[in-house]
């Protein structure tokens, strides 16, 4: 009798291994015995057929994550207020020497080009994709024509309709005639420079370093914002956040910053052919 | 001392015998980890459940939840016996299979007490957290609506102002001057008619582009009210940009209203701070629920 009540019960066939087959509890992974009745619980090939542990969750406290996306924007919007004040500094000098020399504009471009290319290199490992030439096929070049077709379109309506209402449009190329500069300069400073710079900065270093603390969407807005709003004319604030954004938005799409590039530089020497014919 | 792996990230941990019934953290991915013995006799490492304070969600608006019961669940004292964890709801110990004592009922009922307390503390100042992280995001709303009202103001005051200069300009202009005279302004010639529709063109653009202005900001300040981090940005980048291109125009514009300019200045990045703090208390809670039902 004895014997019989210090022996374990015969165990029937375990129908389900994560439960215990003489009482039916629930079995706890790594468990050689039940909780609820201690008896033995045998050993199982697949450890982890067992009831799962719900605490096996692994959590970061918030305020590391929150230090973080803080650290990552700040980033992106030192890149912007660096950009701004370089601008406003070129202005001011311009005012103060009441001359455009395209000098002041050669050491600006070239201040802003360390500076962004200092950027680039601190977020290399997140831009090193977006300059592969491989990061993109030429299947997803169809949208380039496209956005450029919009682009043209839309511009051609803006700049239209200002020139119809008879709003004042800047010249660029003015200062490079008066300084006697060679055409070629006013290409390579106002078409290429910006082309390659400026891209590399909004869409390269600013949006992809709000996509990591925003949605990709709301990254492309605010960069498109940004881009417009750094050139310093409300009046051209409407088509330059238009271009910020389909600029933004062929990054995204063919994951390469050269389309942005060819296109941005196209449009820039577009305007100044217009301006010159 | 033995080396074993952790079970989360393979990383090696260096654990002696005395240390059985501990729980040790995993220098690699900070996993917390039960040193226990397992059934052949040599140590084992098993991912210990998380304690009461760092399972309760983190602060977010309406997402707060109590995580009394499973502070109360999760609660946990080593086995007299072999030190493996006994928990509660637990009548026999899962690795020798002892009866759990009257002792160690007690200590898990006292621990599983504690962790609620501390659990209910973390709680109540997530909360606090949370409610100081919207105050400061509809803050930084705020401040947007008011620059928006104040270039509104600001664009009627320098509108009406240049309409009254522009008006003198053209009483002199129409009655000092025939309208395809020349005459020079500042080393500059004009004919005087296209003089009079650059005065009209500058009394339109002193209404329209400060009005403009704070158009946007009342949009921005409704995009803060759905998504306060994106429009805030955006905010405090046309704000710094309205004042470098008044610093181009005037370079002691830059100096005025500093103190204004400076709060306005500190609100928005208040306001950014607590929207990004926000979204991240957002993305934890959410990567916590996905945990959780993975697990489930």
């Amino acid at each position: 009798m004895n014997e019989s009540a210090s022996t374990a019960p015969e165990a029937p066939l375990p129908a389900d291994p994560r439960r215990c087959a003489y009482c039916g509890a629930p079995r706890r992974a790594g468990a050689r015995f039940c909780a609820a009745c201690g008896q033995p619980l045998p050993m199982l090939a697949d450890e982890s057929a067992a009831e799962p542990i719900r605490e096996r969750v692994r959590l970061r406290r918030a305020a590391p994550l929150e230090h973080r996306a803080w650290e990552t924007f700040r980033g992106a919007f030192a890149l912007f207020a660096i950009l701004l004040a370089t601008i406003g500094l070129g202005g001011i000098l311009a005012g103060a020497t009441g001359t455009e020399h395209p000098g002041l504009e050669l050491a600006i471009t070239l201040i802003d080009a360390v500076i962004i290319l200092a950027f680039c290199w601190n977020d290399r490992e997140h831009l090193r994709p977006l300059l592969r030439a491989s990061g993109f096929t030429w299947s997803t070049w169809w949208c380039a024509p496209l956005v450029c077709a919009l682009l043209a379109g839309l511009f051609e309506l803006y700049f239209g309709a200002l020139r119809n209402l008879g709003l004042p449009v800047l010249r660029m190329t003015d200062g490079y005639v008066e300084a006697g500069w060679p055409l070629w300069t006013a290409f390579a400073l106002i078409s290429l420079a910006p082309g390659i710079f400026e891209e590399l900065a909004f869409r390269g270093v600013i949006q992809t370093r709000l996509a990591q603390v925003m949605r990709p969407g709301e990254a492309l807005l605010v960069q498109g914002g940004m881009f417009s709003v750094l050139h310093l004319s409300p009046l051209i604030f409407l088509s330059h956040f238009a271009m910020g954004v389909g600029f933004g938005w062929l990054r995204e799409r063919t994951q390469s910053l050269y389309p942005g590039m060819l296109l941005h530089a196209a449009w820039n020497a577009f305007v100044l052919l217009d301006e010159l014919r | 001392m033995q080396e074993l792996r952790c079970p989360s990230c393979q990383h090696g941990i260096q654990v002696s015998e005395e240390l059985v019934g501990r729980i040790a953290r995993c220098r690699g991915c900070q996993a917390r980890l039960a040193i226990e013995r397992a059934s052949t006799g040599e140590l084992a490492l098993r991912l210990a459940p998380a304690p009461a304070v760092a399972a309760a969600p983190q602060s977010t608006i309406g997402t707060s939840q109590s995580t009394v019961g499973a502070a109360g669940s999760s609660a946990s004292v080593p086995c007299p016996s072999c030190r493996a964890l006994l928990r509660a709801n637990e009548t026999f110990c899962t690795s020798c299979g002892a009866p759990v004592s009257a002792e160690s009922r007690a200590a898990i009922a006292a621990r599983s007490a504690e962790m609620e307390r501390v659990s209910r503390r973390r709680n109540a100042r997530q909360k606090i957290e949370s409610t100081d992280r919207t105050r400061r995001v509809r803050r930084a709303a705020k401040v947007i609506l008011w620059l928006g009202i104040l270039f509104c103001l600001g664009g009627l005051g320098m509108g009406f102002l240049t309409q009254k200069e522009a008006e003198e300009a053209r009483r002199v202009l129409s009655t000092q001057y025939e309208p395809d005279e020349e005459i020079e302004i500042e080393g500059e010639t004009w004919v005087v008619k296209d003089l009079l529709a650059q005065v009209d063109l500058e009394t339109q653009l002193a209404f329209v582009v400060p009005i403009g202005l704070g158009v946007l900001m009342f949009g921005l300040y409704f995009w803060a009210l759905r998504a306060a981090l994106p429009a805030t940005i955006t905010a405090l980048s046309v704000f710094l940009v309205i004042q470098v291109a008044s610093g181009i125009v005037d370079p002691k514009s830059l100096l005025q209203g500093l103190l204004l300019k400076g709060v306005a200045v500190v609100f928005l990045i208040g306001g950014i701070r607590a929207a990004l703090a926000e979204r991240a208390a957002e993305a934890a809670d959410a990567r916590r629920r996905a945990r959780e039902a993975a697990s489930a």
